[in-house]
């Protein structure tokens, strides 16, 4: 219980920075933002009813205390393009980068799982060494390449899946796994090759712990020892690495985004650099931020809950 | 890196330096760290005499020699304007090593200089600097870096100094947690008992008896700041054209994946080869210098 209240207040203070640093991002623009947005044709009236609208118009600390008490009540200004409040805008791309975010996911863990378990009973021989070698190149790639090299070879070349677009899974599931195919394997090869490593670093910790010493010694055979006692245990700490891999992906999937055209957060946020739109960049950054902060805060606090030692250190 | 992850790190203990000569032996001694360094090697003399080495200047447009695939007198083929592909690949070798070296220094002396005070401070310094670390950890690299962008305008300025502090929280966190295992040695308290002052004993002996662990991750930051300034270039965020830029001739290759293949493989292999020899030579410096630091810093 200790370490559960402990680990909720350490979330309100970064939550607490996070909300700050939000709120600077529009205060540090060099000039006047409303004016930047708008470029150099726009009316006076315009620009008074959108600098009102923002609220820039009022002292910092009040401009401060209303974002922090709109982003409680989910009211995070309007867009400086399209005049629509921000949060519809991002509840409109949440599903898109929410949907790419667990195919993602899915793939890293078809990967990681198999290739670290085997590079960990396969400790220094060769396959091993191809195994570490491939999960080092996965880490070096750039995903935009990738996923330029995907189009190249699955959809101008073989022609099996589309180049871009995004279908709901709501509206037609098989498309949208056509569709999604692309993004998936590119943001999930990356994650899965981190989340390797970290399974088989701790598949060979648990090889050499007392227990499966034991266990051998009993005579289990070898299936059931590996089975009931290595992976199983072995799996716990990567649920960690994987929280931050699915973290990352709900945020970091810009690049990949772009090049995909997948309506998502991250194509929002860059088309928002782009335009100035300062009130929608805050408001992505806000949600991305603090999703990912929520599911650290889940994946530590369901970690904590399987592995009592983590609340006694 | 989560905090679980983190605690990995504040355990484990610097190890004393070892000399460049043993890094210089375990470089020669494996033929993937000898390969890597014989890489970084060509892509620094690129970055340095790029305009030397290159066949064609990086932007001689030939509109008649467009879209031409691999050939004897175009290694790499060439672009929608007839550019040489090798040509600009190599030129653009300088603003991918130009950036990433400046943001890289600025983020370890920032990082660095804030990890060391708070771990050797301690107290309400070290909460403070630490939640700050936390609260950088909660955006995404390229999310921070974008944010960055916005409020600058893009440009190559904004790009080293976006990932400058992109890459400051890292510095901090492992600056900081070797100065914690290191603050409670002998030589530090006897210097403390000696009256030596703060900053004298922070430079003289906390910073070296730290530098094995922040030399690795200097390795592994130049990997991802290349990564992230060909990622911001491809989003027109970075270096602007005609500069040639790996992540810019990316973005070009988009249009023309049917008809020209080898503008979207050369630039990327470049930044691929690089990102992965800069990772390997960290993973064997990481081995020599720092062998406690193992996965944890992944």
């Amino acid at each position: 219980m200790v370490y559960v209240l402990r680990r909720l207040g350490h979330t309100a203070v970064v939550l607490l920075g996070v909300s700050i640093v939000v709120f600077a991002l529009i205060q540090l623009v060099p000039g006047d933002p409303v004016r930047l947005a708008l470029g150099t044709r726009f009316s006076q009236e315009s620009y008074d009813a959108l600098r009102a609208a923002s609220g820039l118009d009022q002292p910092l600390p009040v401009q401060f205390f209303s974002f922090i008490g709109g982003a409680l009540t989910g009211d995070l200004g309007v867009s400086f393009r399209s005049g629509q409040p921000v949060t519809s805008i991002l509840l409109d791309r949440l599903p898109a980068t929410l949907s790419l975010a667990f195919a993602g996911i899915v793939v890293a863990v078809i990967i990681a799982f198999p290739l670290g378990i085997l590079a960990a009973l396969r400790n220094g021989k060769p396959t091993d060494a191809v195994v570490r070698v491939v999960s080092q190149a996965g880490v070096s790639l750039p995903d935009f390449w990738m996923a330029l090299l995907l189009i190249l070879g699955l959809s101008a070349g073989a022609q099996l899946l589309p180049s871009s677009g995004y279908v709901p899974i709501t509206d037609d599931p098989v498309e949208w796994a056509r569709h999604v195919a692309i993004p998936a394997i590119t943001v999930g090869l990356i994650a899965g090759s981190i989340m390797t490593r970290y399974v088989r670093s701790s598949v060979l910790e648990v090889l050499g712990a007392d227990h499966v010493r034991t266990a051998r010694s009993k005579g289990l055979r070898e299936r059931i020892v590996l089975g009931r006692h290595v992976v199983r245990n072995a799996l716990v700490p990567v649920i960690t690495v994987g929280g931050v891999q699915l973290a990352t992906m709900l945020g970091g999937v810009v690049v990949v985004e772009v090049v995909v055209g997948w309506p998502g957060l991250g194509r929002l946020v860059f088309d928002a650099v782009n335009q100035r739109d300062y009130p929608v960049i805050q408001g992505a950054v806000l949600l991305i931020a603090v999703m990912f902060l929520l599911i650290n805060l889940i994946v530590d606090l369901l970690y904590a809950r399987i592995d009592p030692r983590i609340r006694l250190s | 890196m989560t905090s679980h992850a983190a605690a990995i790190v504040d355990a484990a203990p610097p190890a004393p330096v070892s000399g460049w000569r043993q890094v210089l032996d375990a470089i020669v001694r494996r033929p993937v760290a000898l390969v890597s360094a014989a890489v970084l090697l060509v892509v620094v003399l690129a970055a340095v005499a790029g305009p030397l080495i290159a066949p064609y200047p990086a932007n001689a447009v030939d509109l008649s020699r467009a879209l031409q695939p691999p050939s004897g007198a175009h290694w790499f083929g060439t672009d929608e304007l007839g550019r040489d592909v090798l040509s600009r690949v190599v030129l653009a070798a300088r603003v991918s090593m130009l950036v990433s070296v400046v943001s890289v220094t600025i983020a370890f002396v920032v990082g660095v200089t804030l990890g060391l005070v708070a771990g050797y401070a301690g107290g309400w310094a070290d909460t403070l600097a630490m939640r700050a670390v936390d609260v950088m950890f909660a955006f995404p690299v390229l999310l921070l870096a974008l944010s960055i962008v916005a409020i600058l305008g893009p440009g190559l300025t904004t790009a080293m100094i976006a990932i400058g502090v992109v890459y400051t929280p890292i510095f901090a966190r492992v600056a900081r947690a070797s100065t914690l295992s290191v603050r409670e040695e002998s030589y530090v308290r006897a210097a403390r008992g000696m009256g030596a002052r703060p900053l004298g004993i922070i430079a003289r002996h906390v910073l070296p008896n730290v530098a094995a662990p922040l030399i690795v991750q200097t390795s592994l930051s130049l990997a991802f700041a290349i990564l992230s300034e060909a990622a911001l270039s491809f989003l027109g965020l970075g270096v602007q054209p005609p500069e040639p830029s790996w992540g810019r001739m990316l973005f070009d290759a988009r249009g023309y994946l049917d008809q020209a293949w080898w503008m979207a493989v050369f630039p990327g292999l470049a930044v691929f080869v690089t990102v992965l020899a800069f990772n390997l030579i960290g993973d064997t410096l990481r081995d020599v210098l720092d062998p406690s630091g193992r996965e944890a810093r992944r």
